[in-house]
């Protein structure tokens, strides 16, 4: 056969000509407070309060930014941003202070036994007006539930620090603009 | 190889619309299912193997040419760039993908005409649309039991994906978000990486943003750490933000290397370093006392879709803004003509692999972005 088996598209187009395959999922649980954590967690309580506190750092590092609160609140819902971190608002230079989401909640890190999986913060921009479900820094939907759910892989990867403040945009596409530019 | 007319599916356009393939009738009517070519398995093998083998002759040039400056030169590559270039072939960077267009006519061995080897589209049709095409007309019983198509792209990208290694696991993909059929290439193949397995993000080319040190971000300051652009090499070389390109803190898919393929003077190139080969035609830098002909194709280093190629002593060039760098010429291979319409053969080439194919056909000999996809099957 030189063609393929099976096609399967999950984010162009609707799902009804394509043949979907099960994709791996892993499993770890999602939690909104330590309390919350606790009170679930049979093995490992330790683990609740340690994990809140590594998302709390990694939040500073790799929330999504914003150059104005309204920005950050058309996405997230209003009250739902803070300002970001002094210190890296001083780090950022160009004396631009930023905006980002409050953390809305936690991934626990090596879930269930699983090891090299890092601990995340959540949040959940709105979807028609209301807080959708929980995404990661790296904007991977990873559901509403809480407690023991299973994500995409991709949920589960560290999630990159923040660079600097851009200085400049639009330094690439003066010659493509709007013809596009494939053959 | 043969054409044969039949009957579209009534509902084409609603599945069409299902399946996101939105610029199907843009400029007049692209996809088209009146007609489909039928290949024995022989024939794709051939221009399988056909592919496999050019792949491997296009390595031997970029090898050759990130040791010799003036072979860059001889590509309008700029001097500030040819350590760019080299350094991303000596590094191995990875590569995606790319489309070679032959003139076929089923029994002559495939010319090739040129190498998409940048930013080639008509990649979600052929990897799609044409596959659900078959799938369907075999399962309505309009085709036999049995029918194939060279098409195993969907797979392969993904897997692909997998293997290109995508740092931090975020992967930025730009390109020309106006222009519709580039949104759903840059989407198609965010979907492909997504399900290798990547957070990814689509942004327009004028989104990216550079920070103070000369590092790229996205719209909110994120780090770009790896990079997918439908967009050529030759443009971003030339722009404002060139220059940052140099710090090699960002991994671009197409990889630079990519300049050297991407570029119509290849040809020149492979006809010098292997005259004869049996699917190349005599190729050579224009002004270079290349002996040819007429007719023999003109074509600029860079241009795409047909833009400024003129057959000299039978058709005049079409229009476009290309030509500057200069051009190439090329020995005339006539398409063959099936019922009045001239296809090329798009073999895809995925991380170095023979992946498929698609066939765009026009009622001109030479092919512009006004051509029709026509889907392909294999019988027999």
């Amino acid at each position: 056969m030189k063609r393929s088996r099976r096609i399967k598209l999950t984010m162009l187009g609707a799902s009804a000509i394509v043949l979907t395959a099960c994709e791996e999922r892993i499993e770890t649980q999602v939690y909104e407070t330590v309390e919350q954590c606790l009170a679930n967690v049979e093995e490992h309580p330790d683990d609740c309060r340690r994990d809140f506190e590594s998302a709390r750092a990694l939040h500073a590092e790799t929330a999504p930014r914003y150059t104005s609160r309204a920005d950050c609140e058309a996405e997230f819902g209003d009250g739902r941003c803070e300002a970001g971190p002094a210190g890296q608002q001083a780090e950022a230079g160009q004396g631009g202070s930023f905006f980002m989401p409050v953390m809305m909640g936690y991934m626990l890190g090596n879930a269930l036994g699983r090891t090299g999986v890092a601990a995340q913060p959540l949040y959940r921009p709105l979807v028609n007006g209301t807080p959708g479900s929980f995404r990661t820094p790296g904007n991977v939907d990873v559901g509403s539930s809480v407690g023991r759910t299973s994500v995409r892989p991709s949920a589960v990867n560290a999630p990159v620090a923040n660079a600097g403040q851009a200085i400049s945009r639009g330094g690439f596409g003066a010659r493509g603009a709007a013809t596009g530019t494939g053959g | 190889m043969d054409r044969i007319g039949l009957a579209p599916r009534p509902d084409w356009r609603d599945t069409a619309a299902e399946a996101g393939f939105t610029f199907h009738s843009e400029n007049g009517p692209y996809w088209d299912e009146t007609a489909a070519y039928r290949f024995t398995l022989a024939q794709v093998e051939e221009i399988e193997e056909a592919t496999e083998a050019l792949e491997a002759l296009c390595y031997q040039v970029v090898d050759r040419a990130v040791g010799d400056p003036a072979v860059l030169d001889r590509l309008a590559i700029p001097r500030g760039f040819h350590d760019l270039v080299r350094r991303s072939w000596t590094d191995r960077e990875r590569n995606l993908y790319g489309r070679f267009d032959f003139s076929y006519d089923g029994g002559s061995p495939p010319k090739l005409l040129e190498y998409n080897a940048d930013t080639p589209t008509s990649l979600y049709e052929a990897a799609v649309f044409q596959w659900v095409w078959l799938e369907q007309m075999i399962g309505r019983g309009a085709l036999p039991r049995g029918s194939d198509q060279f098409n195993s792209l969907h797979e392969r990208l993904v897997e692909a994906w997998r293997g290109v290694g995508v740092a931090g696991s975020r992967l930025h993909l730009a390109g020309v978000m106006d222009a519709e059929e580039d949104r759903v290439t840059v989407a198609y193949l965010a979907d492909c990486a997504q399900q290798a397995g990547f957070a990814t993000e689509m942004m327009d080319v004028a989104e990216i943003g550079v920070t103070a040190t000369g590092d790229f971000v996205d719209l909110r300051d994120r780090p770009i750490t790896t990079l997918f652009k439908l967009y050529p090499w030759e443009f971003m070389v030339r722009e404002q933000y060139g220059t940052s390109l140099l710090r090699r803190t960002t991994r671009i898919i197409e990889p630079a290397w990519k300049m050297i393929l991407s570029n119509k003077g290849l040809l020149a190139l492979l006809w010098e370093m292997f005259p004869g080969h049996p699917n190349l035609l005599p190729s050579f830098f224009d002004g270079s006392g290349h002996g040819l002909t007429q007719p023999y194709v003109r074509k600029p280093l860079l241009s795409r879709e047909g833009a400024n190629v003129e057959i000299v002593g039978l058709l005049g060039a079409e229009g476009g803004p290309y030509g500057a760098e200069g051009y190439v010429v090329q020995q005339y291979a006539p398409l063959p003509r099936f019922d009045g319409n001239y296809p090329v053969v798009g073999s895809w080439v995925v991380a170095g692999q023979p992946a498929g194919m698609g066939i765009r056909e026009d009622t001109s000999p030479v092919t512009r972005n006004t051509s029709r996809f026509v889907p392909h099957f294999i019988q027999g």
